[in-house]
């Protein structure tokens, strides 16, 4: 079953479909800087917009106001001044009189009637609603409305009359003015112009900041990305400057304590395993010589004592596994050259196909073991090594497989093959991963066998010191198949 | 959407509706002012003395209020036939004063005569007429009007008997 069918689970593709805002945002507005340029220019356009909004908001209150209240006091109160002296009952030309000496563009009316003559505020293009208050009321007021495209102010008022004990009446004339806010609009403009102009410094001074604020983050963020790179590449003493005390720092020290005792950690494993390979090799070697002695003595006793004999049986069985004894000890020296790394190559001009022939021979594996080792496969290789690969290779198929097993040589690409196969049962799928490791017993209930367990992990060690490669696999008509690459030239395949 | 950008977008609108209503002068409706000019009048009031030597009214026609120096100087020049026909007396010689007004509150009256000729209800006609030329021009009744004879000060800051101070 394919992963992303399974029923229940929703596919991926179609919550994505859908796409969340975060999910839209494009890969490259994603970093720290675009984040950061992106949050301080929105943030000084809603301040300049905000502050160039409140600031007009609060100028045309006070431009507005200002302007309204000095036209509605000066009309006022000159017609506070005339007052007195105007004639009552006025007549129409006292009414034009009026009018011609009030600040502003303005007419009288009494009892509803305005004068014909003059150059005087037509009261009739006052706003109906105005002049009805003020016809009925005993208080200046104004109204704000436009006219031909102007912004207008229309103020109105009743001239009252008092009585001696202060008892104040509606006279009968009323006063309006028409006053052009086109000017004060002009003003207020100019409080949102500065706004913008504001606007557009502020916003690439924000962008600038912003820069620089990413750089100064992302600058110990890139030098702990390359620190961490330099660590993951095995350069344990790696440590990172921690000048300053912010967050950053913090990181830093604690990116320092990790790699610490991670040195600490890998160089204690490392001289443990030192050690414990140093204590195998000495072991190997001390072992060596009572070995040597005891097989020379076995030998002895071999040929000395009768074969039916209970003596010689148990002879015989001394002199085996004495020699069992000795390769186990052979093979622990090999593979202690690997862990101490002093294995040397010593490599030479070899006909591979002849070499394999000869090592086969030599062990008498010639008549149980079919080839195809054509004489025209040369490489630059250690003649030892590759005849202690095939001889393990080919001793483990013959102890482990059923025949016919089968040796051959080609090449693929600049690399010398070898395949060893047998027509056993092949490998179970859990041995598969551990048939290189040293002392694994593919089948557990035998813990005993001929080989010291150690043969394919020196083949494997041989195969990565020649820079190649040594596979196990099973054949897809059954049967375990081991094939070694090497690279033909010497050089890493 | 999560809450965040929700937010973020409220913020933003809010903003852009606050400043695009902000713009331009809007209409508005009508709009109280305060309070409206006093002042009109036919004529002002004058201050005789009736039967008893009582302070009694008389407003005089004129056409117009004029100031309270107009009105002060129309009460020195006495009463007119129609007045004269309905009883009403002056206790104020037939003189003309000078009148000072340094400022709007204060009024100094300068009678060429000895104090000793301005009596009581002479500086209530003078009190009277000058308050209520200044009360029926808008202006509150705190007038102060000092009076000064030939020699020297007849009265300080003179109320009128006929209104409250």
């Amino acid at each position: 079953m394919k992963p992303g069918v399974k029923p229940g689970v929703k596919p991926r593709a179609k919550a994505s479909a859908k796409g969340s805002l975060k999910e839209r945002i494009p890969l490259w507005a994603k970093g720290i800087r675009p984040r950061l340029i992106l949050a301080f220019t929105a943030v000084s356009l809603l301040a300049t917009i905000a502050a160039s909004g409140a600031s007009y908001v609060s100028g045309r209150r006070t431009v507005l106001t200002s302007e309204q209240n000095e036209t509605i006091i000066g009309l006022r109160n000159a017609v506070d001044v005339l007052a007195p002296q105007l004639t009552m009952p006025p007549t129409s030309k006292d009414l034009a009189q009026l009018a011609d000496r009030l600040p502003g563009f303005t007419g009288v009316t009494f009892q509803g009637q305005q004068p014909a003559e003059g150059n005087h505020l037509d009261v009739t293009v006052v706003p109906a609603e105005l002049r009805t208050a003020v016809s009925t009321g005993l208080g200046t007021k104004f109204q704000r409305g436009i006219r031909y495209d102007r912004p207008v102010l229309w103020i109105g008022m009743p001239i009252l009359r008092s009585t001696p004990d202060g008892k104040q009446e509606r006279s009968g004339i009323e006063v309006y003015g028409e006053h052009d806010l086109g000017e004060a609009v002009q003003s207020i403009e100019e409080f949102s112009d500065n706004g913008w102009t504001t606007g557009t410094i502020a916003v690439p001074l924000a962008i600038l900041i912003a820069w620089l604020a990413a750089e100064a983050v992302l600058r110990p963020v890139r030098r702990l990305r390359d620190a961490a790179r330099r660590l993951a590449d095995g350069e344990l003493s790696t440590r990172l400057a921690t000048p300053g005390a912010d967050e950053l720092t913090e990181l830093a020290k604690t990116f320092n304590h990790t790699a610490s005792s991670l040195e600490t950690s890998v160089g204690e494993l490392r001289r443990m395993q030192a050690d414990a390979h140093r204590f195998v090799a000495d072991v190997s070697h001390e072992l060596r010589t009572p070995l040597a002695a005891m097989t020379a003595v076995t030998d002895l006793l071999e040929e000395e004592t009768g074969l039916d004999s209970d003596t010689g049986r148990a002879a015989r069985l001394v002199g085996s596994e004495t020699r069992n004894l000795t390769r186990l000890v052979e093979d622990l020296i090999e593979i202690s050259r690997f862990d101490s790394g002093t294995a040397r190559l010593d490599r030479q001009l070899v006909d591979v196909g002849a070499l394999i022939g000869q090592t086969l021979r030599a062990r008498g594996w010639t008549d149980s073991v079919e080839t195809d080792l054509p004489g025209d496969q040369v490489a630059l290789l250690d003649r030892r090594r590759l005849d202690v690969i095939v001889a393990n290779l080919v001793g483990n198929a013959l102890r482990h497989g059923e025949p016919p097993v089968r040796v051959t040589v080609g090449t693929a690409g600049t690399s010398v093959v070898v395949t060893v196969t047998d027509q056993g049962p092949g490998l179970p799928e859990h041995v598969l991963p551990h048939v290189f490791d040293r002392l694994y017993k593919a089948d557990t209930a035998r813990s005993r066998s001929e080989g010291s367990g150690l043969g394919l992990a020196i083949a494997a060690e041989n195969a990565t010191l020649h820079g190649g490669t040594l596979e196990a696999a099973n054949q897809p008509g059954g049967g375990a198949s081991f094939t070694l690459r090497l690279p033909i030239d010497g050089t890493t395949a | 959407m999560n809450p965040v950008t929700r937010a973020g977008a409220l913020l933003a609108a809010l903003t852009l509706l606050t400043v695009l209503t902000g713009c331009g002068v809007r209409p508005t409706g009508v709009v109280q002012a305060g309070e409206a000019p006093v002042g009109v009048a036919t004529g002002p009031m004058l201050y005789f003395l009736g039967e008893g030597n009582v302070t009694t009214a008389a407003p005089r026609v004129t056409g117009r209020l004029g100031t309270v120096a107009d009105a002060l100087t129309l009460l020195f020049a006495g009463q007119d036939p129609e007045e004269l026909a309905s009883g009403l007396n002056t206790a104020l010689p037939p003189v003309t004063p000078v009148l000072e007004q340094p400022d709007a509150d204060v009024m100094i009256v300068r009678v060429p005569l000895n104090t000793v000729f301005l009596s009581r209800p002479a500086l209530d006609q003078i009190a009277c007429t000058a308050i209520a030329a200044r009360v029926m021009a808008g202006a509150g009744a705190g007038l102060r009007v000092t009076v000064f004879g030939k020699n020297g000060l007849a009265a300080e800051d003179v109320a009128c008997s006929l209104m409250k101070s």
